[in-house]
């Protein structure tokens, strides 16, 4: 596959993904994002608003494996990773074989993380960093290319086990999906509460394609005003005591840099824009700050403190 | 790779060029500024090398930082960002994109103008100027236009604070005596009723009203008073007066008695 071969899959995808998912535009193109830097993103929205219809659709659109994993506050650590089961074969003897979990798949879809216990949320994030899963003495590499899509939900947040910033910092990207506009409203009401035909989807997208665009993602190039510009933001998050008062690690700036890269060839653009790391900074920061009580008290998010952080 | 290499430092280069020729330009004008002001003000026209040297290196070195591919990519907006990203990474190989992006570029490259780097108005009012005030020089130089003549003013300056004769501080000195008043000694203010017949000779005086010339510049070395005042009486060696004054006294009729 050629550049100008992959901005047409990329437009195909979102597309296709058009047909399913009315709106969210920038949410599945950041999704990509993370797909293409070869890492995993946080999805974090109200119920109903498409999340896991989104990600099951650009799995189909990928020639890859995926699996769906629902957490719930009594999930162990074994419905992940998977178990040893006795197996007996036809000659009566019997052994332990290792049953494969959710997670030895391509596409990992985990349903609403911060229900989960800590530890067996832990499982999922050491499988993420790790790309192997220790089970016993026995350990297992994870097929490549490897990614998981969490989603959170923000409310009801009672019984919940929220991802500590350690742990949620394994995820590039922390996505927040809105509400869409009254037009993409009335357009999901036609399309799904009338009778319609199913969306046929064509797969675009296998293993070694995904691969060669992950590779190609960070072959695009960055000006070195540009890295600067990004260790500036990122130093930036340390320095501003008044609204943050943990910044962000060196991590972030590998990420950001990697997102902007990974956007501008969806963008189709051979370079890396100051657009590009403007935009992907939201997500990459978001769940990487910690807010003071300064910021909370005169009602900032997130998003409005590192607004304050760019030139 | 070589390519955007030999057009990256080609495109450099230019620049260099450019600015140096402006901040060339920008200092000739100023330097002719500054000799018609010298020549007005009659300092000497070299010393306006002292301030067009300075101002022609640091004009140089803010004009060449101006004039860099930031500057070039305002000006040719296809290229923003492109081309600063082609050049950081003119030394990387063996990547798919960055040939790309060379390629892109390159191309784009064709379509930078010099007419973008000089001010094609600013020079032709520089040009106008430059005639109008060599004009000037050459008229004020012809006719030994003169404002104000600064060295002299200085020099005049200078000599404010000295004094024009040498005065024995001692000699001087006077001590308030119990019969004496704001006028002064009674004994000695008896020298006044005395008539002094003194004499000026208008034929030996140097001074010829009708005669008139242009001033010219007198420097007195020594403090010697004119020849032509003479003391003809001397009746104050006659009066009493107390010894401290007598000193005083001797030392100017001496000097006025001196000739020449």
């Amino acid at each position: 596959m050629k550049f100008e071969e992959a901005k047409k899959t990329f437009d195909y995808i979102f597309n296709e993904l058009g047909k399913v998912v009315i709106g969210q535009e920038e949410p599945l193109k950041q999704v990509t994002v993370a797909l293409l830097a070869n890492s995993h993103a946080l999805l974090e929205g109200y119920p109903g608003l498409a999340k896991t219809l989104a990600i099951t659709t650009f799995a189909k659109l990928m020639d890859l494996k995926f699996s769906r994993v629902q957490f719930t506050p009594d999930l162990m650590p074994s419905d992940i990773t998977g178990t040893y089961l006795i197996e007996e074969t036809t000659s009566g003897k019997r052994s332990f074989k290792f049953q494969p979990g959710p997670i030895f798949a391509n596409v990992v879809l985990g349903d609403e993380i911060n229900r989960a216990t800590p530890k067996t949320q832990s499982a999922l994030l050491e499988a993420m960093q790790e790309k192997q899963v220790t089970v016993g003495t026995a350990t297992f590499q994870l097929d490549e290319p490897f990614f998981v899509l969490a989603t959170q939900n923000p409310i009801e947040q009672e019984g919940t086990y929220p991802l500590p910033e350690a742990q949620s910092d394994r995820f590039l990207l922390k996505i927040k999906l809105d509400y869409p506009s009254e037009e993409e409203e009335l357009e999901i009401i036609n399309k799904y509460a009338e009778a319609h035909k199913a969306v046929k989807l064509k797969s675009v997208l296998n293993k070694d394609s995904i691969q060669y665009l992950q590779h190609l993602a960070k072959q695009v190039p960055i000006a070195n005003d540009l890295k600067k510009y990004i260790v500036d933001i990122i130093t930036k998050t340390r320095k501003k005591k008044d609204l943050i008062e943990y910044g962000a690690s060196p991590r972030a700036s590998i990420g950001l840099t990697l997102a902007s890269k990974a956007r501008a060839l969806i963008e189709g653009r051979k370079y890396v824009s100051k657009t590009d790391i403007n935009k992907m900074v939201y997500p990459v920061l978001r769940h990487r700050i910690i807010l003071s009580f300064e910021a909370e008290r005169q009602g900032l998010d997130e998003d409005a403190v590192i607004k304050t952080l760019l030139k | 790779m070589k390519k955007i290499k030999s057009a990256v430092r080609e495109l450099k280069d230019t620049l260099a060029y450019f600015g140096l020729f402006t901040s060339l330009f920008d200092t000739l004008v100023l330097f002719a500024v500054l000799i018609l002001v010298f020549y007005l003000t009659n300092i000497p026209w070299y010393f306006a090398f002292l301030f067009a040297i300075p101002y022609l290196f640091f004009h140089t070195k803010t004009t060449l930082r101006k004039l860099s591919i930031r500057f070039v990519e305002k000006k040719v907006p296809e290229l923003k960002e492109e081309l600063r990203t082609a050049a950081d990474t003119k030394n990387v190989e063996k990547n798919e994109i960055v040939d790309l992006l060379r390629e892109d570029t390159l191309k784009k490259m064709k379509k930078i103008k010099s007419s973008y780097f000089i001010k094609l108005g600013k020079l032709t009012r520089q040009i106008i100027f430059l005639a109008v005030i060599s004009f000037l020089i050459v008229a004020v130089s012809a006719y030994h236009v003169r404002f104000i003549d600064v060295p002299k003013s200085l020099f005049e300056l200078k000599d404010l604070g000295k004094e024009n004769y040498m005065i024995d501080e001692e000699l001087l000195s006077y001590d308030e005596l119990d019969d004496a008043d704001i006028f002064g000694e009674k004994n000695i203010a008896e020298l006044g009723d005395k008539e002094l017949l003194l004499e000026l000779n208008p034929e030996m005086s140097g001074v010829d009203i009708s005669q008139v010339s242009d001033p010219f510049d007198s420097y007195f070395d020594e403090v010697i008073p004119p020849s032509d005042i003479e003391a003809m009486t001397d009746a104050s060696y006659d009066e009493s007066y107390s010894n401290k004054y007598r000193r005083i006294i001797r030392y100017y009729f001496n000097e006025i008695s001196k000739k020449r």
